[in-house]
């Protein structure tokens, strides 16, 4: 065993270092066959005589060179490598065909690549925490993953099989004062020329920044910190604790442009001040699906809004709960832990509107993530057009493999003349296959940079486009699962395209493919009917996709053209964003009267009519207003 | 040279190198297939240039190691002599060989007796 690893060892040695083994074998030949020759001289041969049978016995030097190859150094990877060699040679050679193969490859790939990435980075990104296998989130079997804040804090008092049990609640949006007025950064266009309207804030609004709502011991427990300054410390989540914030990373770059004096500063958010303590890691989104601007305790973000107060009412629900396993625990053990605690919760606090099935409702426990707990729905979605792809890349394939066809025609007589001087089919049937995982691993290195660039400006045009406040959209790049999914594709596609042109060219059809008039229609049988029905199924999936994506952009356009039965065009939303106080009714309608009369002096002539609706379940106040001729 | 029948010498050719080179001391490749030759009275004929497979593999074992020195006629040569690791080597194999060869022999003397 140890021999045979030390063996492994001088043998990968013995690779690296072939020429200098071959130098030596080269010397310790010349002076055997010099003393073979002194030797037969001494016998009493004649010196030709003597240096001929020299060379009878000891052999025939390259066949001794090409063994003695073999048995010290790594023969497959040998063999391997001369393919590589001699595929790169056979590329070159063909710049047209390579050229055109790579990029139909690159695009199939590419495809792939870019829609794998965005499912990989939605879908498939773990929390950004030390040990993400062990944060859990924790769902009822009826799939409702929302909490009232008492019902989480009992959880989060008497529970053993966490080592925190943190809660996340809701995203809102504040408006920010007590920071100098940002200059309105240029918008993209991709989007708004292509028709879409997104909720932009118009000129002269307040600035809106995303804020979302975090128990205290949301970071310790998920064991990240602060890239400045601190994260929140134990009683900051009760309602007296002074009003703090933590500013992610990329709303400090985007709109305090990393100045550092803003720990300590106070903002207004909602006109109530709070103090910005610290700084998240960059792209740290948690639990969310996005990176917000502002990180609250649930306290503050409840002070701030006008939702009254849902930390006291059992009947509000105001959180996802997400907790860290014990180290002596499992997920089935806490799961158990949270069933018993539930049932002396719905004991202790019966509830009045609690439907008689309640008692069935169980607890569950899913991987935390931050798209959510695992949804059949839209992982379909995802399979969907994930083979959507797959079928382009599968038309790329059955191209390249028309391709090879084609060539494989005029290279018969190469191959042909291989066969004849020995070389076995399975041998040929490698090296075509090398070659094609070549020009395979080119197109798929050109198609990571094409997707990851297309990526990237389509990115940064969906941030662009959505209002600042919805938080900064994902940073995608590819990752070792991307660049592994593409290596699986390049793979799959030299197989896919390569397989079938290698074992028809490799056919042993000597007597025909010799004689060059026979090399024209070598294989007439056979091979038209290989290609006849690639062309076919090749057009009935193209029709498939066509027709898919015709259909995917007509009813887009429709959906944007989409007559609404009133006129749009002219009506603007007001949205007050306040605290509880400041909204009070008596407020909303001074505020809405003064609205009115402002505009009736403004537009004197213009009829300027309101309409003040309250909005659902809260006490936001929206306003719509119609300007007509405007 | 066929596929088996170097398989078949492969094992017996390691067991001749070690001992020659346990019995004679450092010895270059030409040295060693002279000298096989010579025990086996030409009754294996070997291509001298196969000693090299043979030393490069024994080599790559530890069993033996190389150096390079010069030969009695002043020519340069690389020397081979045996490690402590190829005489423990040679002690199992050749007494591996002698249990087989000995039941070869008894089996053979049987076949003859009966």
């Amino acid at each position: 065993m140890f021999t045979s690893f030390k063996q492994m060892i001088a043998r990968i040695h013995a690779f690296f270092r072939s020429g200098e083994f071959d130098r030596e074998l080269d010397q310790e030949l010349e002076s055997h066959l010099a003393m073979l020759v002194e030797d037969n001289l001494r016998r009493g041969l004649a010196p030709k005589q003597a240096a001929e049978a020299a060379r009878l016995q000891l052999g025939g030097l390259t066949q001794i060179r090409e063994a003695h190859r073999e048995v010290r150094g790594l023969p497959l990877l040998d063999t391997f490598l001369q393919d590589v060699h001699y595929a790169l040679r056979a590329l070159r050679k063909n710049p047209g065909f390579t050229a055109i193969a790579t990029l139909t490859l690159a695009t199939g790939i590419g495809v792939n690549t870019a829609i794998f990435t965005a499912y990989n980075a939605v879908a498939l990104r773990p929390i950004q925490a030390p040990e993400p296998g062990r944060l859990v989130q924790v769902t009822r079997s009826t799939r409702d993953p929302f909490f009232s804040y008492p019902d989480y804090a009992y959880y989060r008092d008497n529970t053993r099989s966490f080592s925190g049990l943190f809660a996340c609640g809701f995203g809102n949006t504040v408006s920010l004062g007590g920071a100098d007025r940002q200059a309105a950064a240029p918008r993209a266009s991709i989007a708004s020329a292509a028709g879409f309207r997104l909720p932009q804030a118009l000129a002269g609004s307040s600035e809106q920044a995303g804020a979302v709502g975090v128990s205290e011991n949301y970071f310790k427990a998920l064991g990240v910190g602060a890239a400045l300054g601190r994260t929140f410390l134990p009683g900051e989540d009760t309602a007296g604790a002074q009003s703090v914030a933590l500013v992610s990373y990329n709303y400090w770059e985007s709109r305090f442009a990393r100045d550092s004096g803003l720990i300590g500063r106070t903002l207004m958010l909602n006109g109530v001040s709070v103090v910005v303590v610290g700084v998240t890691p960059r792209d740290f989104s948690g639990t969310w699906p996005m990176v917000p601007n502002l990180w609250l305790p649930l306290s503050v973000q409840s002070r701030l809004t006008s939702r009254g107060d849902p930390l006291h009412d059992r009947n509000s629900v105001c959180c996802r709960v997400y907790g860290r396993l014990a180290r002596d625990s499992g997920p089935r053990q806490a799961e158990a832990e949270m069933n018993a605690l539930g049932a002396q919760l719905q004991l202790a606090f019966p509830r009045a509107d609690s439907p008689p099935t309640s008692q069935t409702v169980r607890f569950v426990l899913t991987p935390a993530s931050p798209s959510g707990p695992p949804d059949s729905r839209a992982t379909a979605v995802a399979i969907f057009i994930l083979g959507a792809v797959g079928l382009v890349l599968l038309i790329a394939c059955a191209n390249v493999a028309s391709l090879l066809l084609a060539r494989s025609a005029a290279r018969q007589r190469e191959i042909a003349i291989r066969l004849a001087i020995g070389a076995s089919r399975g041998r040929l049937i490698r090296q075509l296959l090398t070659e094609n995982a070549v020009m395979s691993l080119l197109a798929a290195a050109a198609g990571v940079v094409c997707s990851w660039c297309s990526l990237r400006i389509l990115m940064e045009q969906i941030s662009a486009a959505l209002p600042n406040y919805w938080g900064m959209a994902l940073r995608v790049a590819p990752d070792q699962r991307v660049l592994g999914y593409t290596l699986f594709l390049s793979i799959a596609a030299t197989v896919g395209c390569g397989l079938a042109p290698a074992l028809e060219a490799s056919r042993p059809n000597l007597t025909s493919a010799l004689k060059d008039e026979g090399a024209a229609f070598g294989g007439r049988l056979r091979k038209p009917r290989l290609r006849d029905l690639m062309v076919g199924a090749q057009v009935a999936v193209c029709l498939a996709l066509l027709i898919a994506a015709g259909m995917l952009a007509r009813t887009s356009q429709r959906a944007l053209a989409v007559d609404l039965g009133f006129n749009y065009r002219n009506i603007v939303m007001l949205e007050f964003s306040s605290t509880a106080a400041a909204m009070a009714p008596a407020n909303v309608v001074a505020i809405r009267t003064r609205l009115a009369q402002q505009l009736a002096i403004a537009r004197k002539n213009r009829r300027a009519h309101s309409q003040y609706r309250l909005a659902f379940g809260g006490r936001t106040g929206y306003f719509s207003i119609g300007l007509p001729h405007l | 040279m066929t596929e088996n029948k170097s398989e078949i010498l492969q094992g017996t050719l390691d067991l001749m190198v070690l001992k020659t080179l346990e019995a004679m001391g450092p010895l270059h490749g030409y040295g060693i297939a002279r000298r096989i030759e010579q025990f086996s009275e030409a009754a294996l004929r070997v291509n001298q240039g196969t000693i090299y497979l043979c030393l490069i593999r024994l080599v790559q074992k530890r069993w033996i190691s190389p150096a390079w020195g010069t030969s009695e006629n002043n020519r340069k040569a690389k020397f081979y002599s045996i490690t402590k690791a190829g005489r423990k080597q040679l002690a199992a194999e050749a007494e591996n060989w002698e249990r087989v060869s000995g039941v070869i022999s008894r089996m053979l003397e049987l076949a003859a007796g009966s």
